[in-house]
């Protein structure tokens, strides 16, 4: 029975003109965004490498440390944040700050507004479309067409009906898709082999999965409206509402709504401040020195202290030791409370962004976009690792580096006077190479495991919908 | 002489036997107070065709939905071939079949599809596309048509492949809404001789139309239903020298009362 | 005739369920769109007080003016809360030295690359998707629906004017929605001072205008709908055919035009320019110093001091001006180039995109706004200028040493004791395109949705001529 059913509502579909061309039409589209796409990662690419072959031709020098990360090749599927991504953060000693680099910073135009074109866009704006409109007379269409009627009127149990037409709608939409996507990769894997590699197809075929469930989602969805509506006409309304609402609102909403709800200081705020505090605590520590100085030399001028400092007196020496041991402790005051301030920016931050990222999975089209995003090692997971790295990098380069030169460096200040030089000669660095900077982009089960939470999300957006056709249509009055 | 013959024959050979279609006090009240129903009780045997005769809301149509389980009655019970519809939907509706007033089949299939379809779902498996072919041919239908879609056929045509597909399922009780409306003379008459065809082959008929001249054509009970309730019940004998039209435009009217002669008596069923 | 076909077509259309339900969902996202975007002007103000504070909090207590490190940023734009355009884009911060090519750094999307791929929810997102719908909604069965009913026949029963009857349609279904909508915009409107948004004169005109076009955008939907619906017989095909045509207008269309001008018109990216630059740069400061060298060599029995400092500053200086000037015209060269290309490539994408009036009106409402990049070449040109009157104010303290600082080693190396004052430093004060200017920039596109609008009304008024009724 349930095998007639499918059967019949794949044929009907099929033989949909209307439903056919826009499933050719949606198919068509995607194998030309694969090839726009690839073609964008292998321009941002060939940037990156020239930027990188630059840098590391130039002589490894303290005051130009900076740390890379490439551009991911899945890019091409979900672009994501890499047209926003740094493509390197450098780092200075003073105000402590990373600077981030950028490509594509400069390169666009009002058009750019209005968003890539990929394979994401495809599935979760195009395909969820389709789905809708195959879905939603589903139900209400067969009553108002009485057909119905005539099938009820046969020893077929009603959730056979439904199930009929949930396994063979969606059987005819999937196809669809499959073909679609199996062209876009081909298309793809002819650009680059990298995608017929291990890693690529595994987490490619974790998104075709994602995909399809969120498509299964709508359909669902739709197939529920259609269960609530006796009219088509009403269900299609209803439907519209619903997607733009999913589509278009709850994403965009999320982030507002967290950013008022949990308000976090600007990034250049948290600059600013840690300029300031940087700066106090130098002050401080030149008084400190100039003091010290005075004590020790005699002097009561600022003058000259330069060539007290290089005496071989025992009070210059005495000096010098006692001048690094505050010229350290200050420094790792000021490290201290660096880190205290970054470290609390980075948890109001994560808080932000954890409600921001709660609300938007409302969504299933957010929670795909994440999922596919990650995935594709286009967005936050990325970003936060990297970001993460930096700073983990930076700490490793403070100690070693930064605090060389810092206990080269002699800073006096006294009345208002402030006196700052290099103690002689430079040493050696204690080292043949900066420390080498690497960021692995996060795992196929890292990625898995911090989005499951949209995974949940797609699953009830399927399984909720269906649920309440269900109940709905064993009461559904067929009249 | 013969016919009538063969009708006394038909309905006292009936009368033997178990009532295929049995409407048991049924009673109907809707959610917002309405009362469809209001104890209606009659008996189709096997081999005989019922006219349910009524305006429009009469009732006429809740009593096939009731049969069909596409609602649940208040009081009473709906029995065919003494399964209780609403106790049992699914076991009932193996036993009959279903012509709508308005034939709509799914417009991008053939006639063969549709039926192919449908057999199936009446849990006929086994025809073949001949005996497709060869139903279509008995309703009437030329074979040019036979593998033309749905689209593009005409109320008549579609009517026809409606009692098709309640041929082909073979159930011993067919329900028809209005079957005739909307048919000119010869597709009419068409139809009726398909129906008195199935009668010979001992089906239960149970019809509700409009059609007074037909009605008295062709069934053998013709019950009047007025207000949800069956005012007039009388076997095509009894009504044979009277002016149907008259007097159902009398019931109608409200002229005359539900008499206690005009009404159904229980009948004690066969025990068999 | 006329009144009585036009209230009946107001009747009709406002007193469903249908109406309410959407018209409640516009109402809300329209004054969500409001708050936000008065939420997001606070927010980028206080990043910009906060930014131009500190600025001077880091530069007090210096002594010589050649220490000081001057930055500008570009200050929040009322109207950019709800038409946000490129304005989260671009750079807001630009280091300023006396001389040398100034680069707008730090925009929003910078900071959280994250809110970009989402973009923000502006006003104007909301015009281009709800506005749009709505009239696809309303409009696709205005005239197929009537005859699917009967109603059609049946008041053709009757001596109708054709064109008196699609006329109405018309007027009457644009009447019925686009008034309604006023009610949450206006009430969006007062929302802004209240919520501490600065409106001056002008604002005021470009948010006007920025209604204005969405209307236009909204009739370009209706008269499709009413078009389209007199063109098919049943309202299930000019349904699914609308919502086709959106997706492709409101979706696929301006991000495709972006896609193929990108693929049509080679544009040297950025980074392409910067890596010319820096081999160039790199050419010539090894010729710089190997001009030091002899310098020193030449001069290096010279017993006066002093004077050898003051001719070797002197000398530098000759070095730094000719290395700018060089880099100068390379820079330019370059930068026309590329300049030259990108705007062929934005001249096809537009064209391109402006098949379809999605486009057209975010490009009206971005240049009404000035939020498009009207607003980074005005940011740039403001910057420069600005540079010129730095530069000038630098040279009149005498500390025009940009890019060379003179390190003595091991000598005393005292400075002024005297803090400069801060107040000296000339202002920057950034003025937005006129708004006749932005205006005049909107128009093409005005223009051409008004053509829009004209095209399918026309056509539905004569398709409806021929419209079978029965």
């Amino acid at each position: 029975m349930l095998f007639h059913l499918v059967r019949k509502e794949i044929l009907d579909s099929l033989l949909n003109q209307r439903f056919v061309a826009i499933a050719v039409f949606s198919m068509v589209l995607m194998p030309p965004s694969a090839f726009i796409n690839y073609e964008y990662y292998e321009a941002r690419k060939a940037a990156f490498d020239r930027q990188l072959a630059e840098y590391q031709a130039e002589d490894p020098s303290s005051s130009n440390l900076r740390a890379y990360r490439a551009p991911v090749v899945l890019s091409a599927l979900a672009r994501g944040t890499e047209p926003y991504m740094p493509i390197y953060f450098a780092f200075s000693r003073d105000a402590n700050a990373t600077t981030a680099g950028n490509i594509e910073a400069q390169d666009f135009s009002t058009l750019s507004t209005f968003g890539s074109f990929d394979f994401l866009f495809l599935v979760q704006v195009v395909f969820s479309l389709l789905a809708v409109l195959l879905a939603f007379d589903m139900i209400s269409g067969e009553k108002e067409r009485g057909t119905l009627r005539a099938v009820l009127a046969n020893q077929v149990p009603r959730d056979s009906i439904l199930f009929g037409k949930l396994l063979g709608g969606y059987t005819v939409l999937w196809f669809t898709f499959l073909v679609g996507s199996l062209l876009l990769y081909l298309v793809l894997g002819a650009y680059d082999s990298r995608f017929f590699e291990a890693e690529a197809v595994s987490r490619i075929g974790f998104m075709f999965a994602m995909s399809s469930i969120f498509l299964a989602g709508f359909f669902a969805m739709g197939l529920m409206v259609s269960t609530f509506c006796h009219s088509s006409r009403t269900a299609i309304v209803v439907l519209l509402v619903m997607w733009v609402v999913l589509q278009l609102v709850i994403p965009k909403a999320g982030e507002k709504i967290a950013a008022i709800a949990l308000p976090t200081a600007s990034q250049e705020s948290i600059r600013i401040e840690k300029a300031g505090i940087v700066d106090d605590l130098s002050q401080e520590m030149r008084e400190k020195a100039g003091e010290l100085y005075m004590c020790l030399s005699g002097n009561d001028s600022i003058r000259g202290a330069f060539e007290f400092v290089r005496r071989e007196t025992p009070e210059s020496r005495q000096f010098r030791t006692e001048y690094l041991e505050i010229a350290q402790s200050y420094d790792r005051r000021q490290r201290d409370r660096v880190r205290e301030i970054d470290l609390e920016f980075m948890r109001q931050k994560e808080s932000q962004r954890g409600l921001s990222r709660a609300i938007s999975l409302l969504s299933p089209a957010s929670a795909l976009t994440f999922f596919v995003s990650n995935e594709a090692g286009t967005r936050d997971l990325a970003y936060e690792g990297y970001r993460n790295a930096v700073h983990a990098h930076y700490q490793i380069i403070d100690q070693t580096i930064f605090a060389h030169q810092r206990s080269n460096r002699l800073e006096v200040g006294m009345e208002g006077m402030v006196m700052m030089g290099n103690l002689g000669a430079e040493d050696p660095p204690p080292w043949d190479a900066p420390p080498s900077f690497e960021v692995r982009e996060p795992q196929l089960s890292n990625v898995l495991r911090s989005n499951v939470w949209a995974m949940v999300s797609l699953l009830a957006y399927l399984f909720i919908p269906f649920l309440v056709s269900y109940v709905a249509f064993l009461r559904y009055d067929v009249r | 002489m013969e016919e009538s013959n063969r009708m006394e024959e038909g309905t006292s050979a009936a009368r033997n036997e178990a009532p295929l279609l049995e409407a048991d006090g049924l009673t109907k009240v809707y959610e917002d107070g309405t009362l469809g129903l209001n104890k209606v009780s009659f008996t189709v045997h096997p081999g005989e065709i019922y006219a349910m005769l009524g305006g429009n809301g009469a009732g006429k149509t809740t009593t096939i939905n009731l049969f069909l389980n596409f609602i649940e009655p208040t009081e009473g019970e709906a029995r065919v071939d003494g399964i209780v519809t609403h106790k049992e939907p699914l076991k009932a509706k193996e036993r009959l079949a279903f012509v709508s007033e308005n034939v709509m089949l799914y417009p991008n299939f053939t006639a063969i599809q549709n039926l192919d379809f449908f057999a199936k779902l009446g849990g006929k498996k086994d025809y073949s596309k001949d005996d497709y072919r060869d139903v279509l041919m008995r309703v009437g239908l030329e074979e040019v048509a036979h593998s033309r879609r749905l689209k593009g056929y005409s109320k008549g045509m579609r009517q026809k492949c409606g009692i098709a597909i309640a041929i082909l399922k073979d159930a011993p009780a067919i329900l028809l809404d209005e079957p005739t409306a909307g048919l000119d003379p010869k597709a009419g008459r068409e139809f009726i001789k398909l129906l008195e065809d199935l009668r010979s082959e001992q089906k239960a008929i149970l019809m509700s139309t409009h059609d007074i001249f037909r009605a008295k054509d062709v069934a053998d009970t013709i019950g009047i239903m007025n207000l949800g309730e069956l005012v007039m019940q009388r076997s095509a004998e009894e009504l044979r020298g009277e002016d149907l039209e008259k007097l159902y435009v009398q019931y109608m009217a409200g002229y005359m009362e539900k008499t206690p002669e005009s009404v159904p008596h229980e009948e004690e069923p066969a025990i068999s | 005739m006329f009144k009585l076909l036009l209230d009946k077509e107001l009747k009709e259309i406002v007193g469903t369920t249908k109406f309410a339900v959407t018209f409640g969902v516009c109402a809300v996202l329209i004054l969500l769109a409001f708050y936000v975007g008065a939420r997001n002007y606070d927010v980028s103000r206080q990043e910009y007080e906060g930014a131009v504070v500190e600025n001077m909090r880091q530069m007090e207590g210096l002594t010589d003016w050649g220490e000081i490190d001057h930055r500008i940023f570009l200050p929040p734009q009322p109207l950019a809360a709800l038409v946000s355009g490129i304005s989260n884009d671009i750079g807001r911060t630009i280091d300023i030295e006396s001389r040398g090519e100034l680069r707008a750094e730090d925009s929003r999307f910078n900071e959280d690359p994250i809110f970009a791929v989402f973009r923000f929810l502006d006003l104007e997102f909301i015009f281009t998707i709800v506005l749009s719908l709505f009239a696809i909604l309303f409009g696709y069965d205005a005239i197929n629906g009537e005859k699917e009913r009967g109603t059609l026949a049946l008041s053709f029963a009757n001596p109708v004017p054709r064109d008196q009857y699609v006329l109405a349609k018309l007027v009457g279904s644009f009447l019925a929605l686009v008034v309604p909508l006023m009610i949450p915009i206006l009430i969006g409107c007062v929302m802004l001072p209240l919520l501490g948004v600065p409106m001056d004169g002008d604002s005021w005109i470009r948010l006007a205008m920025v209604i204005f076009a969405g209307v236009l955008y909204f009739g370009v939907f209706l008269t499709l709908s009413v078009f389209i619906s007199a063109m098919t017989q049943h309202s299930s095909s000019s349904f699914l055919m609308l919502l086709v045509v959106w997706i492709f207008m409101v979706l696929i269309i301006p991000r495709a035009s972006v896609l193929i001008s990108g693929q049509a018109v080679d544009v040297p990216s950025v980074d392409q320019i910067d890596y010319e630059k820096s081999k160039y740069s790199r050419q010539l400061f090894s010729e710089r110093m190997n001009g030091m060298q002899e310098f020193i060599q030449e001069n290096r029995n010279n017993d006066d001091h002093a004077q050898f400092m003051a001719d070797m500053q002197e000398f530098m200086g000759q070095q730094q001006d000719d290395f700018d000037a060089k880099m100068l015209v390379l820079t330019e060269q370059l930068n026309e180039q590329r300049n030259n290309k990108a705007a062929r490539r934005q001249k096809f994408a537009l064209a391109l995109a402006r098949i379809s009036p999605t486009a057209s009106f975010s490009l009206a409402a971005a240049d009404l706004a000035s939020t498009s990049l009207a607003l980074r070449s005005s940011y740039m040109d403001a910057a420069n200028s600005y540079q010129a009157a730095f530069a000038q104010f630098m040279q009149s303290k005498n500390a025009d040493t940009q890019g060379f600082r003179f390190m003595r080693h091991g000598d005393d190396e005292v400075e002024e004791p005297e803090e400069i004052d801060l107040r000296e430093l000339p202002a920057f004060t950034y003025e937005p395109p006129d708004v006749s200017d932005a205006i005049g920039a909107s128009l093409p596109d005005l223009g051409l949705l008004l053509l829009f609008n004209i095209v399918f009304f026309a056509g539905a008024f004569v398709a409806f001529l021929k419209y079978d009724v029965r």
